[in-house]
């Protein structure tokens, strides 16, 4: 019962933050200067074809009705039509956040395997060489922009050696995983040099704690201690690092996205405010919103059911 | 904290499982039906990739170039315009006659032309189609439609089109997509949303698959009126909005065609195995003037700004040196271009003259509003800031997003404004208008408004209603000239279309208009 009242207020508070939401967003997109009208007729309008088209869009009714009608949309989860793509907004957030989605999870996936591999090396090891490259790496791949090593892989192992796409996304699930692999490198490396330095120094913390020495001189295994003693507690900080990450993938993937000609929402979103697509940018923000109270709502609940020690109230 | 973590990967996924299973569902609906054309298709698939998507396929809403060239895939007219861009050829009608008094055109449809549902083409789809074009809400287009007076159908294979008065580039008129032949049945089924995604028409080509953003998929349409046409059986178009990945796609087999930018023209025309094609274009890059700001209402000042202008360098810099100077709004590549236009040079003394003449002599100030993010525009104005600067013209780069500059233009409230236009028909009456014709397009943004625009206007509506060609040669002619002196737009260069492909892809048409045309495109 007590959980079952926590989600209900949560929930309830959820309310007041996606009010504020909309104003904003409806604000937003109504601020920056520029038509929607006279970016979709483009150079042939004529006075009367502008005029006309504003009232096809229901932009010559006062704002205050304008965002009745969005907040009409918004509780009937019906975002309306896409002003430039003639498509419904709901449909095409679904239709491009499979290609999003897919780029998150692959992106991470690979960002945790090559920062846990190389950082437990470099910390681990006692030799000084192999530190000092995985570290001079690490620096070299924080410092340089994701487009220009996607850039460089696509010339690498897209056109020279012919082994993976060239970019685009394919038309089937074995095309699509495949031409997320150089997408998904490009995106983690930056990410995964960050981790590395990070994983690195926790480890280095770590071994000179004292139950570590205690764990050695109890005369555990090398590997036992490794896994048991200080992997686990380098996980705490670098998983909090990596779970900011997550979030800052699903939201900032324009730049992969335009290098891999990759159909995502990243390019989707820029593309309807550079229009002034007024329902699309209004739809997907929203959505976006909902997705990240949802997720912090699902984290909070399934932290009881992870921890028994962790009461909801 | 680890908890935190571990949760939230949970939660992202449960997210994901539903989103891909939501997806999963909607792309069967959609693609559903197809699927059997796909995997029977052994024949010839050639793949394309551009910058940008189209927004509408619509004929009747259709604003944009890239809505524009893509027309001709699925859609027709009853005439067309030819591959020079220059004359008009029979599509769904075969024949057509002019009455006397050139008021009267009766078009006869061809035998047995079917749209590609397999329906035969009537003359009440005919009437329909044009008369939705006219009376679309919204339309750039039903302004210039409205010479049409009446369209109605007779007997088994006619239509009739009538018109208030002679208009010389009716024929023209029609061939433009606005006028695309669609059935009636199935535009009222789908409504104007479904046109604008899935166009019938009795086009080389059926639209059978669209993703917004990433992918139009077109199959060869069997009921085509062309004995044998298109060659190919599936036209891919892509977008793939950065040049460099396009090129390299293009490079590695993976596309066979593609949009080629200017900056790596030279590159691919020495690289094996890629051939560039280029094509004539009616395009003609050129600066806005507004010639109802203050600075800028004096004649002389616009002058001594075009005399100021080094148009060569400006080639050089922004187009990678293709291009060639341009001394018209209209393009040599379009008929009526006049030839005789005196050819403007550099002359930094001259347009110092005629500034001090205005009663700039001590100087002035402009400032050029453009589209933050290109850099083309930002290399022009930065080029235009020094060349102007040696008569005393400071000029302010302004950097705005571009839906923001061209709100401003399309307001006036601007001083100098960078454009380019080509031209959608085969005659010239499109853009003489639109930039002599105060009243519907206020002198296309520049709000020349003068006594010597009046003049011009006159001349362009002569030529409207006049059907002797040497006669409307000659008032085209002569509204050139008073464009040419009095500079509401400096026009900078003429340049062309260029689409890169593969050695294995032959007989590639683009029209001077920009249209596709790859009905006859061939693949080895």
């Amino acid at each position: 019962m007590r959980e079952f009242n926590y989600i209900l207020k949560r929930i309830l508070q959820m309310i007041p933050v996606l009010l504020i939401v909309t104003v904003i967003i409806f604000a937003g997109m109504r601020l920056i200067p520029g038509d929607p009208a006279v970016t979709m007729l483009g150079d042939h309008a004529t006075p009367q074809a502008l005029e006309e088209m504003r009232h096809k869009l229901g932009l010559d009714q006062s704002l205050i009705v304008q965002y009745l009608i969005f907040l009409k949309q918004v509780l009937t989860f019906d975002f309306g039509n896409s002003i430039t793509l003639n498509a419904p907004v709901w449909q095409l957030f679904r239709q491009k956040a499979v290609v999003t989605l897919t780029l998150t999870l692959m992106t991470g996936l690979a960002t945790l395997i090559i920062s846990f591999l190389f950082g437990y090396i470099g910390g681990i090891s006692r030799s000084k060489a192999v530190t000092k490259i995985i570290d001079t790496a690490a620096l070299i791949f924080i410092s340089v922009p994701e487009f220009w090593i996607g850039i460089q892989l696509m010339m690498i192992l897209g056109l020279k050696l012919g082994l993976l796409p060239v970019g685009g996304w394919g038309s089937t699930w074995p095309e699509h995983l495949r031409s997320m692999i150089l997408p998904a490198i490009s995106g983690c490396l930056g990410t995964s040099a960050l981790m590395i330095r990070n994983i690195e120094e926790e480890i280095l913390k770590i071994r000179r704690q004292d139950y570590v020495d205690f764990a050695y001189s109890k005369g555990l295994k090398k590997s036992i201690v490794r896994d048991r003693y200080i992997l686990k507690n380098v996980m705490v900080s670098t998983i909090t690092l990596f779970s900011m990450r997550i979030v800052h993938m699903f939201a900032g993937s324009v730049v992969i996205e335009t290098v891999f000609a990759l159909p995502g929402l990243g390019s989707m979103l820029m593309q309807g405010i550079l229009a002034r697509d007024y329902t699309l940018v209004q739809g997907l923000v929203y959505i976006f919103a909902v997705i990240v109270l949802v997720m912090n709502l699902l984290t909070d609940i399934s932290y009881s059911f992870i921890n028994p020690r962790i009461r909801l109230e | 904290m680890k908890k935190r973590l571990f949760a939230m990967l949970l939660a992202l996924t449960m997210c994901a499982g539903a989103l891909i299973g939501c997806s999963g569902g909607g792309e069967n609906e959609t693609t559903g039906e197809t699927t059997a054309g796909t995997t029977d298709g052994s024949g010839k698939k050639v793949i394309m990739a551009r910058s940008i998507d189209s927004n509408t396929l619509d004929p009747a809403m259709a604003s944009k170039n890239q809505d524009i060239w893509m027309m001709n895939f699925v859609l027709e007219g009853l005439v067309r315009s030819a591959e020079d861009g220059k004359e008009i050829e029979a599509a769904v009608a075969d024949t057509w006659t002019i009455s006397d008094d050139y008021l009267t055109y009766t078009f006869h449809l061809r035998d047995g032309v079917k749209f590609s549902t397999g329906e035969e083409v009537t003359p009440e789809d005919c009437v329909y189609s044009i008369d939705r074009a006219r009376n679309m809400e919204g339309s750039p287009w039903s302004g210039m439609l409205a010479v049409i007076q009446d369209v109605r159908a007779e007997g088994e294979d006619s239509v009739i089109i009538t018109v208030s008065q002679p208009t010389a580039s009716l024929l023209s008129l029609l061939a433009m997509f606005p006028c695309s032949i669609m059935p009636q049945s199935y535009c009222e089924e789908v409504g104007d949303e479904g046109v604008a995604n899935a166009p019938v028409g009795t086009g080389p080509f059926i639209l059978e698959t669209w993703e917004k953003n990433s992918k139009m998929v077109f199959k060869k349409n069997p009921n085509y009126w062309q004995e044998g046409l298109p060659t190919i059986d599936e036209f891919d178009m892509m977008v793939v909005s950065d040049e460099n990945t396009r090129m390299m796609q293009l490079k590695s087999g993976q596309i066979d065609m593609a949009e080629a930018p200017l900056s790596q023209l030279e590159e691919l025309q020495n690289t094996d195995g890629i051939v560039v094609d280029e094509f004539a274009s009616t395009s003609v890059d050129y600066i806005i003037l507004n010639c109802q700001n203050e600075k800028l209402s004096d004649a002389r000042v616009r002058q001594a700004l075009e005399l100021a202008t080094d148009k060569e360098a400006i080639i050089k810099a922004v187009s990678y040196g293709y291009g060639t100077p341009a001394d018209s709004f209209i393009s040599p590549a379009a008929p009526h271009y006049n030839t005789e236009l005196p050819e403007v040079t550099r002359d930094v003394e001259k347009a110092k003259e005629l500034l001090s003449e205005a009663g700039y002599g001590d100087g002035l100030e402009l400032t050029v509003q453009i589209g933050s993010g290109s850099t083309g525009n930002l290399q022009q104005a930065t080029l235009l800031k020094q060349q102007w600067a040696e008569i005393g013209v400071t000029l302010n780069i302004e950097q705005i997003d571009s839906a923001t500059a061209s709100a401003n233009w399309s307001a006036l409230n601007y001083e100098v404004y960078f454009s380019y236009l080509t031209s959608d028909m085969t005659d010239t009456s499109e853009l003489a208008e639109l930039w002599c014709v105060y009243d519907s397009t206020q002198c296309w943004g520049s709000g020349w408004n003068s006594d010597r625009q009046k003049e011009a206007e006159e001349y362009v509506k002569m030529a409207a209603t006049e059907m002797d060609e040497d006669k409307r040669m000659e008032y085209y002619c002569a509204m050139q000239e008073i464009v040419a002196e009095e500079v509401p737009n400096i026009p900078l260069y003429n340049s062309s279309f260029y689409i890169a492909h593969s050695d294995k892809i032959d007989n590639i048409v683009q029209t001077p208009l920009g249209n596709y045309r790859f009905e006859t495109l061939t693949k080895e």
